[in-house]
């Protein structure tokens, strides 16, 4: 485990950071709330929550010229933690309002999810399936689900998703786990008791 | 397999948790704080806050409120009431909301919920729909119950959806505290004309009033309040707070099934409805 002296949470002005800050708290984890540069490029883990559109929180990353610090930190094998949009701009593009290019970590694209059995946004808790063992002490629990885009994930880039849902007959990628990354569809800071478990396994995960 | 959520619906007024029948007759029953800390400790699947009189004094007045809720609880809070202005939803989402949902507003001003969803994403925004039964029609409430909307419940909810909002909250007032049961009829309009999910409430009072909803496929939570209400001051109640009158005599202990969640949740379970366990 590095230490991690550092945690910083990006304010892209969009997103209810004070749930992911008050989760951290709540596992004794001080982490600072920025959208300067000087504190993304100094940070020993970078946490991307997520709500609001796609395209808008790529256009006030781009405003707040954090997209080439965000970029390099990940590239650079640094810890990152993406939660629900957080984890859907680390992919190519959205197609979310106006086709949006992403961060571009992984080549795999954000898609509507189509109003087929259920209605759509998926709202609610689903309990997630695990694939791989090279995650954060994944659990096939609960979580909490807010969304109406999903990742696609192409067949070459399959050996990221460390867990999935069930919805509408799919599989639905519900994680992703590749090197010092992990990213969550779900939102571990509001999945009650297993969220807040989930989280102190995130920070203990990271090398 | 249907899937829902258990969602407490916690009226406030002034901090405070506040229950009438009808919507009429607010008894107040305690801190509000105290009554979602309890339901997040018992395994409740979201929180709702409404504020009963923001919306008739033209202010929402639960940012303290939320402020401190979301320190200890670590599930979704969802607010409603007073909500009028972009800015209403920033600072609630601020404050640590999850969620906003609009009602009274929108019949001013209907561009708001097309702008709000531009801004804050389509799961983000709810509409609030407060329907009640007069002479066998149903029509739309604004202002918490006080005036009757002329618009037409189906028309209204296809306009509504046009704008992109993600989920329907609907409250049938005729029902509301009453204990007696869900609307069937009512529910069965809304499943039957709504093409994004809902969560639906008003007049849940027992286990068995929930069996009836398996079927349902776009359903995807159910409002409690009552019946946690007078389960949880049954249990817990110490203090000289709230209207004490009330809450000492034994009117509703005697409607009012035991229950806590847990025990709502296996008989969910039973008849074939899937929650978090």
């Amino acid at each position: 485990m590095p230490s991690l002296r550092k945690v910083v949470i990006v304010d892209y002005k969009l997103s209810n950071l004070f749930s992911v800050n008050n989760a951290l708290k709540k596992i004794n984890i001080n982490a600072q709330i920025s959208s300067y540069k000087k504190d993304i490029a100094s940070a020993d883990l970078i946490i991307l929550p997520g709500t609001g559109t796609f395209s808008a929180a790529m256009k006030n990353l781009r405003e707040n010229d954090l997209l080439d610090n965000l970029a390099s930190h990940i590239k650079n094998g640094k810890p990152f933690l993406g939660i629900c949009l957080g984890f859907q701009l680390l992919f190519s593009s959205s197609s979310e309002i106006k086709k949006t290019i992403g961060l571009n970590i992984f080549k795999s694209k954000i898609k509507k999810i189509k109003n087929e059995t259920h209605a759509v946004p998926n709202i609610g808790w689903n309990k997630i399936k695990i694939i791989h063992k090279k995650n954060p002490k994944l659990k096939s629990e609960y979580f909490y689900f807010v969304h109406s885009y999903y990742a696609d994930i192409l067949e070459k880039e399959q050996k990221i998703v460390s867990s999935y849902i069930e919805y509408q007959k799919n599989k639905v990628c519900s994680s992703i786990t590749y090197n010092n990354i992990f990213a969550t569809q779900f939102h571990p800071e509001k999945s009650g008791k297993k969220g807040l478990e989930l989280m102190k396994n995130i920070i203990k995960f990271y090398k | 397999m249907l899937k829902i959520r258990l969602v407490a619906k916690i009226d406030v007024k002034d901090h405070q948790v506040v229950k009438g029948v009808r919507l009429e007759g607010l008894r107040v029953l305690g801190s509000a704080e105290l009554f979602a800390e309890k339901y997040f400790l018992e395994g409740i699947d979201e929180i709702f806050y409404h504020d009963v009189i923001a919306s008739l004094l033209g202010r929402n007045a639960l940012l303290e409120l939320i402020k401190n809720t979301a320190k200890n609880i670590f599930i979704p809070i969802t607010v409603s009431g007073g909500v009028r202005t972009l800015k209403d939803i920033y600072n609630l989402l601020n404050s640590g909301a999850d969620r906003v949902s609009l009602n009274s507003e929108v019949f001013k001003n209907k561009n708001i919920i097309s702008q709000a969803v531009k801004e804050f994403g389509s799961t983000t925004i709810i509409n609030s729909m407060d329907i009640g039964k007069i002479n066998n029609k149903y029509f739309l409430f604004t202002e918490n119950g006080k005036n009757k909307q002329e618009e037409n419940l189906i028309d209204w909810i296809k306009k509504i959806q046009d704008f992109g909002v993600g989920e329907f909250v609907i409250n049938a007032i005729h029902k509301d505290g009453t204990l007696e049961g869900i609307d069937h009829e009512l529910l069965n309009i809304i499943e039957g004309n709504v093409n994004i999910p809902y969560i639906f409430g008003g007049g849940i009072g027992k286990r068995e009033d929930l069996k009836n909803i398996s079927s349902l496929k776009k359903i995807n939570g159910i409002f409690l309040s009552s019946i946690l209400h007078y389960n949880y001051i049954d249990k817990n109640y110490s203090d000289n707070f709230g209207n004490t009158a009330f809450l000492q005599s034994n009117i509703f202990k005697k409607k009012v099934e035991k229950n806590n969640i847990q025990s709502i949740k296996s008989f969910l379970k039973k008849n074939k409805i899937e929650c978090r366990v």
